[in-house]
Protein backbone atom coordinates (compact mmCIF):
# COMPACT_ATOMS: atom_id res chain seq x y z
CA UNK A 1 0.00 0.00 0.00
CA UNK A 2 1.30 3.44 -0.91
CA UNK A 3 1.96 5.66 2.10
CA UNK A 4 0.08 8.54 0.43
CA UNK A 5 -3.07 6.43 0.73
CA UNK A 6 -2.59 6.53 4.48
CA UNK A 7 -4.23 9.72 5.70
CA UNK A 8 -3.30 11.23 9.05
CA UNK A 9 -6.06 13.50 10.39
CA UNK A 10 -4.79 16.22 12.72
CA UNK A 11 -7.59 18.32 14.24
CA UNK A 12 -6.19 21.57 15.54
CA UNK A 13 -7.41 24.56 17.52
CA UNK A 14 -5.02 27.32 18.59
CA UNK A 15 -1.90 25.15 18.45
CA UNK A 16 0.39 27.68 16.74
CA UNK A 17 3.15 27.03 19.28
CA UNK A 18 3.63 23.36 18.34
CA UNK A 19 1.77 22.65 15.09
CA UNK A 20 4.74 22.76 12.69
CA UNK A 21 6.79 20.59 15.04
CA UNK A 22 3.92 18.07 15.16
CA UNK A 23 3.33 17.99 11.40
CA UNK A 24 6.90 17.82 10.09
CA UNK A 25 7.62 14.15 11.02
CA UNK A 26 4.27 13.13 9.50
CA UNK A 27 5.14 14.87 6.23
CA UNK A 28 8.62 13.30 6.30
CA UNK A 29 6.97 9.91 6.75
CA UNK A 30 5.33 10.35 3.33
CA UNK A 31 1.78 10.21 4.68
CA UNK A 32 -1.07 12.33 3.38
CA UNK A 33 -1.59 14.78 6.21
CA UNK A 34 -4.99 16.43 6.61
CA UNK A 35 -5.04 19.31 9.08
CA UNK A 36 -8.49 20.43 10.15
CA UNK A 37 -8.20 23.92 11.59
CA UNK A 38 -11.21 24.15 13.86
CA UNK A 39 -11.63 27.93 13.75
CA UNK A 40 -8.32 28.84 15.38
CA UNK A 41 -7.94 32.46 16.42
CA UNK A 42 -4.15 32.44 16.75
CA UNK A 43 -1.43 31.96 14.12
CA UNK A 44 -2.21 28.26 13.54
CA UNK A 45 -3.70 28.73 10.07
CA UNK A 46 -0.83 30.94 8.90
CA UNK A 47 1.65 28.31 10.08
CA UNK A 48 -0.01 25.29 8.45
CA UNK A 49 -0.42 27.20 5.18
CA UNK A 50 3.37 27.07 4.81
CA UNK A 51 3.40 23.27 4.91
CA UNK A 52 2.63 20.65 2.21
CA UNK A 53 -0.54 19.34 3.86
CA UNK A 54 -4.24 19.22 3.02
CA UNK A 55 -5.88 22.07 4.91
CA UNK A 56 -9.55 22.19 5.83
CA UNK A 57 -10.77 25.15 7.80
CA UNK A 58 -13.95 25.36 9.88
CA UNK A 59 -15.11 28.96 9.84
CA UNK A 60 -16.17 28.65 13.47
CA UNK A 61 -14.98 26.40 16.28
CA UNK A 62 -17.09 23.23 16.43
CA UNK A 63 -15.01 20.90 18.57
CA UNK A 64 -12.55 18.04 18.12
CA UNK A 65 -15.20 15.45 17.28
CA UNK A 66 -16.58 17.58 14.45
CA UNK A 67 -13.07 18.29 13.15
CA UNK A 68 -12.22 14.57 13.07
CA UNK A 69 -15.43 13.77 11.18
CA UNK A 70 -14.67 16.53 8.65
CA UNK A 71 -11.17 15.15 8.18
CA UNK A 72 -12.48 11.61 7.75
CA UNK A 73 -15.05 12.62 5.13
CA UNK A 74 -12.39 14.54 3.24
CA UNK A 75 -9.87 11.68 3.42
CA UNK A 76 -12.44 9.16 2.20
CA UNK A 77 -13.32 11.41 -0.71
CA UNK A 78 -9.59 11.49 -1.58
CA UNK A 79 -9.33 7.70 -1.70
CA UNK A 80 -7.85 6.99 1.74
CA UNK A 81 -7.20 3.30 2.48
CA UNK A 82 -6.33 3.87 6.12
CA UNK A 83 -7.15 6.85 8.34
CA UNK A 84 -5.22 7.69 11.52
CA UNK A 85 -6.29 10.18 14.20
CA UNK A 86 -3.37 12.14 15.58
CA UNK A 87 -3.37 14.93 18.19
CA UNK A 88 -1.94 18.33 17.25
CA UNK A 89 -0.52 19.17 20.67
CA UNK A 90 2.53 16.93 20.37
CA UNK A 91 1.26 14.26 22.77
CA UNK A 92 1.41 11.49 20.19
CA UNK A 93 4.68 9.95 19.07
CA UNK A 94 4.87 9.56 15.28
CA UNK A 95 7.08 6.48 15.75
CA UNK A 96 3.97 4.66 16.99
CA UNK A 97 2.03 5.14 13.75
CA UNK A 98 3.65 2.03 12.24
CA UNK A 99 2.50 -0.06 15.23
CA UNK A 100 -1.07 1.15 14.78
CA UNK A 101 -1.02 0.49 11.04
CA UNK A 102 0.36 -3.03 11.20
CA UNK A 103 -2.78 -4.95 12.30
CA UNK A 104 -4.82 -3.13 9.64
CA UNK A 105 -2.26 -3.63 6.88
CA UNK A 106 -2.17 -7.32 7.78
CA UNK A 107 -5.99 -7.26 7.50
CA UNK A 108 -6.40 -8.69 10.99
CA UNK A 109 -8.74 -5.94 12.23
CA UNK A 110 -10.78 -2.93 11.08
CA UNK A 111 -9.70 -0.62 13.89
CA UNK A 112 -6.46 -0.29 15.89
CA UNK A 113 -6.76 1.66 19.14
CA UNK A 114 -3.79 3.08 20.98
CA UNK A 115 -3.40 2.19 24.65
CA UNK A 116 -1.22 3.81 27.28
CA UNK A 117 -1.72 0.93 29.69
CA UNK A 118 -0.45 -2.08 27.74
CA UNK A 119 3.14 -1.13 28.43
CA UNK A 120 3.68 -0.85 32.20
CA UNK A 121 6.60 1.53 31.75
CA UNK A 122 4.43 3.91 29.68
CA UNK A 123 1.53 3.61 32.14
CA UNK A 124 3.73 4.72 35.04
CA UNK A 125 4.51 7.97 33.20
CA UNK A 126 0.83 9.01 33.28
CA UNK A 127 0.12 11.50 36.11
CA UNK A 128 -1.72 9.75 38.96
CA UNK A 129 -4.92 11.85 38.81
CA UNK A 130 -5.14 11.31 35.05
CA UNK A 131 -4.52 7.58 35.45
CA UNK A 132 -7.35 7.24 38.00
CA UNK A 133 -9.71 9.20 35.79
CA UNK A 134 -8.87 7.04 32.78
CA UNK A 135 -9.51 3.89 34.82
CA UNK A 136 -12.95 5.24 35.75
CA UNK A 137 -13.65 6.07 32.10
CA UNK A 138 -12.70 2.52 31.14
CA UNK A 139 -15.14 1.10 33.66
CA UNK A 140 -17.86 3.43 32.39
CA UNK A 141 -17.27 2.38 28.77
CA UNK A 142 -17.44 -1.30 29.66
CA UNK A 143 -20.79 -0.68 31.37
CA UNK A 144 -22.35 1.58 28.73
CA UNK A 145 -20.92 0.35 25.44
CA UNK A 146 -20.08 -3.25 26.29
CA UNK A 147 -16.57 -2.94 24.87
CA UNK A 148 -13.65 -3.99 27.01
CA UNK A 149 -10.46 -1.98 26.59
CA UNK A 150 -7.55 -0.91 28.76
CA UNK A 151 -7.58 2.73 27.55
CA UNK A 152 -10.91 4.07 26.37
CA UNK A 153 -10.01 7.72 25.89
CA UNK A 154 -6.98 7.55 23.73
CA UNK A 155 -7.16 9.79 20.66
CA UNK A 156 -4.49 7.83 18.77
CA UNK A 157 -6.37 5.34 16.56
CA UNK A 158 -6.37 3.96 13.04
CA UNK A 159 -9.26 2.82 10.85
CA UNK A 160 -9.43 0.77 7.69
CA UNK A 161 -11.43 2.38 4.89
CA UNK A 162 -14.28 -0.04 5.62
CA UNK A 163 -14.41 1.05 9.29
CA UNK A 164 -14.07 4.76 8.49
CA UNK A 165 -17.04 4.55 6.12
CA UNK A 166 -19.19 3.00 8.84
CA UNK A 167 -18.30 5.40 11.65
CA UNK A 168 -20.05 8.75 11.82
CA UNK A 169 -19.05 11.03 14.68
CA UNK A 170 -22.06 13.04 15.86
CA UNK A 171 -20.60 14.30 19.14
CA UNK A 172 -18.90 17.55 18.16
CA UNK A 173 -16.92 17.97 21.34
CA UNK A 174 -14.89 15.62 23.51
CA UNK A 175 -17.60 12.97 23.99
CA UNK A 176 -16.66 11.67 20.53
CA UNK A 177 -14.09 9.30 22.08
CA UNK A 178 -16.84 7.34 23.86
CA UNK A 179 -19.07 7.60 20.81
CA UNK A 180 -16.45 6.06 18.50
CA UNK A 181 -16.07 3.07 20.83
CA UNK A 182 -19.82 2.72 21.07
CA UNK A 183 -20.09 2.66 17.27
CA UNK A 184 -17.26 0.13 16.95
CA UNK A 185 -19.20 -2.19 19.26
CA UNK A 186 -22.58 -1.49 17.67
CA UNK A 187 -21.35 -1.97 14.09
CA UNK A 188 -19.43 -5.07 15.11
CA UNK A 189 -16.12 -3.82 13.75
CA UNK A 190 -13.10 -5.92 14.66
CA UNK A 191 -10.54 -4.08 16.79
CA UNK A 192 -7.35 -4.49 18.71
CA UNK A 193 -5.36 -2.41 21.16
CA UNK A 194 -1.78 -1.42 20.40
CA UNK A 195 0.68 -0.15 23.01
CA UNK A 196 1.57 3.48 22.37
CA UNK A 197 3.25 6.19 24.37
CA UNK A 198 1.67 9.53 25.19
CA UNK A 199 4.13 12.34 25.84
CA UNK A 200 2.99 14.49 28.75
CA UNK A 201 4.83 17.70 27.93
CA UNK A 202 4.07 20.82 29.99
CA UNK A 203 2.30 22.27 26.95
CA UNK A 204 0.12 19.18 26.48
CA UNK A 205 -0.71 19.03 30.21
CA UNK A 206 -1.88 22.64 30.18
CA UNK A 207 -4.12 21.98 27.21
CA UNK A 208 -5.46 18.64 28.50
CA UNK A 209 -8.89 17.84 29.90
CA UNK A 210 -9.67 18.85 33.48
CA UNK A 211 -11.61 16.57 35.82
CA UNK A 212 -14.62 18.93 35.74
CA UNK A 213 -14.61 18.78 31.96
CA UNK A 214 -14.64 14.98 32.16
CA UNK A 215 -18.00 15.24 33.90
CA UNK A 216 -19.27 17.40 31.04
CA UNK A 217 -18.04 14.81 28.54
CA UNK A 218 -19.90 12.09 30.43
CA UNK A 219 -23.14 14.11 30.46
CA UNK A 220 -22.81 14.98 26.76
CA UNK A 221 -22.29 11.33 25.83
CA UNK A 222 -25.24 10.09 27.88
CA UNK A 223 -27.58 12.84 26.63
CA UNK A 224 -26.41 12.21 23.09
CA UNK A 225 -27.16 8.52 23.41
CA UNK A 226 -30.57 8.73 24.98
CA UNK A 227 -31.97 11.99 23.57
CA UNK A 228 -30.86 11.80 19.97
CA UNK B 1 -61.96 36.29 40.82
CA UNK B 2 -63.43 37.03 37.39
CA UNK B 3 -60.53 39.38 36.56
CA UNK B 4 -57.80 36.84 37.40
CA UNK B 5 -59.68 34.19 35.47
CA UNK B 6 -59.80 36.53 32.48
CA UNK B 7 -56.06 37.27 32.69
CA UNK B 8 -55.15 33.58 32.98
CA UNK B 9 -57.50 32.77 30.12
CA UNK B 10 -55.83 35.34 27.84
CA UNK B 11 -52.31 34.23 28.88
CA UNK B 12 -53.08 30.60 28.16
CA UNK B 13 -54.65 31.44 24.82
CA UNK B 14 -51.59 33.53 23.88
CA UNK B 15 -49.19 30.74 24.91
CA UNK B 16 -51.06 28.19 22.79
CA UNK B 17 -51.19 30.57 19.83
CA UNK B 18 -47.41 31.21 20.08
CA UNK B 19 -46.73 27.49 20.28
CA UNK B 20 -48.84 26.78 17.20
CA UNK B 21 -47.39 29.68 15.25
CA UNK B 22 -43.69 29.35 16.02
CA UNK B 23 -42.75 26.07 17.70
CA UNK B 24 -44.15 22.86 16.35
CA UNK B 25 -45.75 21.80 13.12
CA UNK B 26 -45.92 18.18 14.20
CA UNK B 27 -49.43 16.90 14.73
CA UNK B 28 -48.56 14.93 17.90
CA UNK B 29 -47.10 18.03 19.60
CA UNK B 30 -50.14 20.09 18.66
CA UNK B 31 -52.54 17.46 20.02
CA UNK B 32 -50.64 17.27 23.35
CA UNK B 33 -50.57 21.07 23.75
CA UNK B 34 -54.24 21.34 22.81
CA UNK B 35 -55.19 18.62 25.33
CA UNK B 36 -53.17 20.30 28.10
CA UNK B 37 -54.70 23.66 27.16
CA UNK B 38 -58.21 22.22 27.50
CA UNK B 39 -57.41 20.81 30.96
CA UNK B 40 -56.00 24.17 32.09
CA UNK B 41 -59.04 26.03 30.68
CA UNK B 42 -61.28 23.81 32.77
CA UNK B 43 -59.14 24.42 35.89
CA UNK B 44 -59.29 28.20 35.28
CA UNK B 45 -63.01 28.35 34.62
CA UNK B 46 -64.01 25.79 37.28
CA UNK B 47 -61.36 25.96 40.07
CA UNK B 48 -62.95 23.24 42.26
CA UNK B 49 -62.30 20.75 39.44
CA UNK B 50 -58.54 20.87 40.20
CA UNK B 51 -59.28 20.04 43.85
CA UNK B 52 -61.54 17.19 42.85
CA UNK B 53 -58.97 15.68 40.43
CA UNK B 54 -56.17 16.12 43.01
CA UNK B 55 -58.23 14.46 45.68
CA UNK B 56 -59.09 11.57 43.32
CA UNK B 57 -55.37 11.06 42.62
CA UNK B 58 -54.53 11.18 46.33
CA UNK B 59 -52.48 14.39 46.00
CA UNK B 60 -54.57 16.58 48.28
CA UNK B 61 -54.95 20.14 47.04
CA UNK B 62 -55.61 21.29 43.48
CA UNK B 63 -52.77 23.77 43.70
CA UNK B 64 -50.33 20.91 44.46
CA UNK B 65 -51.58 19.03 41.41
CA UNK B 66 -50.98 22.07 39.19
CA UNK B 67 -47.54 22.56 40.78
CA UNK B 68 -46.49 18.97 39.99
CA UNK B 69 -47.94 19.12 36.48
CA UNK B 70 -46.11 22.40 35.81
CA UNK B 71 -42.80 20.82 36.84
CA UNK B 72 -43.35 17.78 34.68
CA UNK B 73 -44.35 19.99 31.77
CA UNK B 74 -41.27 22.21 32.20
CA UNK B 75 -38.98 19.17 32.22
CA UNK B 76 -40.55 17.90 29.01
CA UNK B 77 -40.14 21.33 27.42
CA UNK B 78 -36.45 21.45 28.43
CA UNK B 79 -35.92 17.99 26.93
CA UNK B 80 -37.66 18.96 23.69
CA UNK B 81 -35.67 22.18 23.47
CA UNK B 82 -32.44 20.21 24.00
CA UNK B 83 -33.33 17.89 21.12
CA UNK B 84 -34.25 20.86 18.94
CA UNK B 85 -30.96 22.57 19.81
CA UNK B 86 -29.02 19.41 18.95
CA UNK B 87 -30.81 19.21 15.60
CA UNK B 88 -29.90 22.82 14.82
CA UNK B 89 -26.30 22.22 15.91
CA UNK B 90 -26.14 19.18 13.66
CA UNK B 91 -27.41 21.18 10.66
CA UNK B 92 -24.91 23.95 11.38
CA UNK B 93 -22.08 21.42 11.68
CA UNK B 94 -22.99 19.81 8.34
CA UNK B 95 -23.13 23.21 6.69
CA UNK B 96 -19.73 24.31 8.02
CA UNK B 97 -18.26 20.90 7.09
CA UNK B 98 -19.57 21.06 3.52
CA UNK B 99 -18.22 24.60 3.06
CA UNK B 100 -14.84 23.64 4.55
CA UNK B 101 -14.41 20.50 2.42
CA UNK B 102 -15.63 22.18 -0.77
CA UNK B 103 -13.34 25.16 -0.25
CA UNK B 104 -10.36 22.91 0.45
CA UNK B 105 -11.11 20.77 -2.61
CA UNK B 106 -11.31 23.83 -4.86
CA UNK B 107 -7.97 25.06 -3.56
CA UNK B 108 -6.28 21.66 -3.92
CA UNK B 109 -7.67 21.04 -7.40
CA UNK B 110 -6.92 24.63 -8.41
CA UNK B 111 -10.50 25.36 -9.52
Amino acid sequence: MKSENIFIIVPTYNEAAVIQETLQPLIDGGYSVVVVDDGSTDETYAKIKQMPVHIIRHIINLGQGAALQTGMEYALSRGADIIVHFDADGQHDHHNIGHLLRPILEKRVDVALGSRFLNKEHARQIPLAKRSLLRLATLFTILVSNISLTDTHNGFRAFSRNAAEKIKINENRMAHASEILHQIAKKKLSYTEVPIQVLYTEYAKNKGQSISNSINILIDFLLGRFLR
Amino acid sequence: MIIIQGILFILLLTAIAIYFRYFSHQIIGRIIVLAMGCVLFIFILFPPTANYVAWSLGIGRGVDLIFYLAHAFMLIIVGLLYIKLKEQQSILTELIRKIAIEFSRQKTDGK
